[in-house]
């Protein structure tokens, strides 16, 4: 598998103006803490962290949406991974170097950088709970994580970008739209609560109940295992094997 | 030894039936010529070879073995349909890309085979805007990399010109002759393979048509010159003593067909007639490979 791995990475990392796009983007949720805050007077690491998940949030959901998918994307339509196939490597295998080639992407785009900032900004500002602190940001990091992954899956079994970015937006578009509404969709948003992209822009909060550690927790195994399986079955069958 | 075997391999799509109880073995060092026209199930029966397929029914075996085929691919070279490249990388990004997949250590091994298949100086240019002669070097190049034992090509020389279709076949000859490469290569016209192959596989509708080798399929296209005289006897006398040949066959006794000397017209004629003998017809006659194609593939299109 490390083979396949590197061949990815290189191909990711050579290819087209995506992983260029992707590093310059994916930097800009890191932004919104400064925008936000630049005129607040008390300031701590909660705000900055509540920043980032509100406004960068919404930017990280497109960002992985969009131009995590279009690198994917860009390997079907060259037909790259037919030499992965042809060489014999094991479905597994394929599957799962993509999704520790992307996964370590959106890390050292969007978590990487993120830790550095706020650690800085740390040495700036007021810690707050530091046990809480940790919390929120281990919490980031598996949502984030999740959102990748989903977004890999997602592209291996649908089309392309641009159903992956409606498939991204949809569910933070209707949970916006809803959350404003009446208590008789509760339950929708409740369903939709389970999605990363709502995840992200909610993750950061004063105090957690373990029924949303769990929550973040659970969806992260619950999706990777479920829609594992479908992008197994899904290989197989566009590949006739 | 047969490196490749196919046995009453199928594919079926749905209710289509793509590939009908086809089978081939090829030797290893051999190369074979897969013929048939657009549509005739070459692919697919690639594509099965390279496990981008699983036959419907049949059996294959690569080197022997029937059981765990991918272990196998490795030590082979595919290039199905138009060749596998990312558009947006160079030849020198998308050779690295395969140096990796396939695991091949030495990186000269690139240079190497850009130099070979004439792709050395094109730089940084992305791959995409190649032309069609370039980019079929370059998917040549890619499946060379790592010194396959067994290469499967589709179509190779589609597009290119014919200085190209020359070189790619001499290559090929070379990559044959020297280091006992097995090579299996589709094409729609038969001409454009019969100075290459060892070994033809005519397919039409997914049906095998025909099995032969080069010898059997030069026998049936065998040109002749088809001479008559006033005395056919003293004729093939003349043929054994004077023209030192006995490539000849005498038709119902008043009609020799001669296979020999078949590029000086002038010597035979001249030959038969300084010997006394009057020619009373002499023409020169024969299959070719494309009457021999078309008599097989187009009776079954009829």
């Amino acid at each position: 598998m490390t083979k396949l791995i590197k061949a990815e990475f290189y191909r990711v990392t050579h290819s087209g103006i995506f992983f260029v796009v992707f590093v310059v983007f994916g930097l800009l949720p890191l932004a919104m803490p400064f925008i936000s805050l630049a005129d607040m007077n008390e300031v701590n690491m909660f705000y900055i962290l509540l920043a980032y998940a509100q406004g960068g949030g919404f930017l990280i959901s497109g960002y992985v949406g969009i131009v995590l998918s279009a690198m994917i994307s860009n390997m079907f339509q060259n037909r790259t991974y037919y030499y992965e196939i042809m060489n014999g490597a094991n479905t597994h295998h394929i599957i799962l170097s993509k999704i520790i080639v992307y996964n370590c992407i959106t890390a050292a785009v969007l978590i990487i950088p993120a830790i550095i900032t706020f650690a800085i900004m740390g040495n700036i500002y007021p810690l707050g709970d530091l046990k809480q602190l940790w919390l929120t940001i281990i919490l980031g990091i598996i949502i984030i994580l999740n959102f990748a992954c989903f977004t890999i899956f997602i592209r291996h079994i649908l089309g392309g970008p641009v159903l992956i970015y409606t498939i991204s937006m949809l569910p933070t578009m209707a949970y916006m739209t809803i959350s404003e509404l009446t208590d008789g969709y509760k339950w929708l948003t409740d369903a939709l609560s389970y999605m990363p992209q709502i995840q992200i822009m909610e993750f950061v909060k004063p105090e957690y109940e373990t029924n949303f550690i769990i929550k973040v927790i659970g969806s992260f195994f619950v999706s990777f295992i479920g829609l594992y399986a479908l992008t197994y079955v899904s290989y197989k069958k566009k590949n006739f094997r | 030894m047969n490196v490749i075997e196919l046995k009453n391999i199928s594919k079926t799509y749905g209710k289509k039936t793509v590939v009908d109880n086809f089978s081939l073995n090829v030797e290893k060092g051999h190369i074979c010529g897969l013929i048939g026209p657009n549509g005739a199930g070459k692919t697919t029966i690639m594509k099965m070879m390279a496990g981008l397929a699983a036959p419907s029914k049949g059996e294959m075996s690569f080197f022997g073995k029937s059981d765990n085929l991918d272990q196998f691919r490795n030590r082979m070279a595919f290039m199905l349909e138009a060749p596998i490249i990312d558009k947006s990388m160079n030849a020198r990004q998308n050779m690295e890309y395969v140096r990796y997949v396939k695991g091949v250590a030495d990186k000269k091994k690139i240079d190497e085979m850009l130099d070979f298949v004439g792709l050395h100086d094109v730089g940084k240019k992305a791959a995409g805007k190649f032309s069609l002669g370039m980019t079929q070097r370059l998917g040549i190049a890619m499946a060379l990399l790592t010194e396959p034992e067994i290469m499967v090509l589709d179509e190779p020389v589609n597009g290119l010109d014919p200085e190209g279709i020359v070189e790619i076949r001499l290559m090929l000859k070379k990559l044959s002759e020297e280091k006992n490469v097995t090579i299996i290569i589709s094409s729609h016209i038969l001409s454009e393979l019969s100075e290459l192959c060892t070994d033809f596989s005519i397919i039409n509708h997914g049906k095998q048509i025909e099995n032969l080798s080069r010898e059997e399929l030069m026998a049936k296209c065998r040109s002749y010159y088809a001479i008559r005289t006033n005395d056919i006897n003293r004729t093939a006398a003349v043929i054994e003593d004077k023209l030192g040949t006995n490539q000849y066959k005498v038709i119902h006794g008043d009609e020799i067909r001669l296979f020999d000397h078949l590029d000086n017209i002038e010597k035979v004629s001249k030959t038969i007639t300084d010997n006394g003998l009057i020619l009373t017809k002499f023409i020169s006659e024969g299959e070719s490979l494309e009457d021999f194609y078309l008599s097989k593939v187009g009776a079954e299109n009829d």
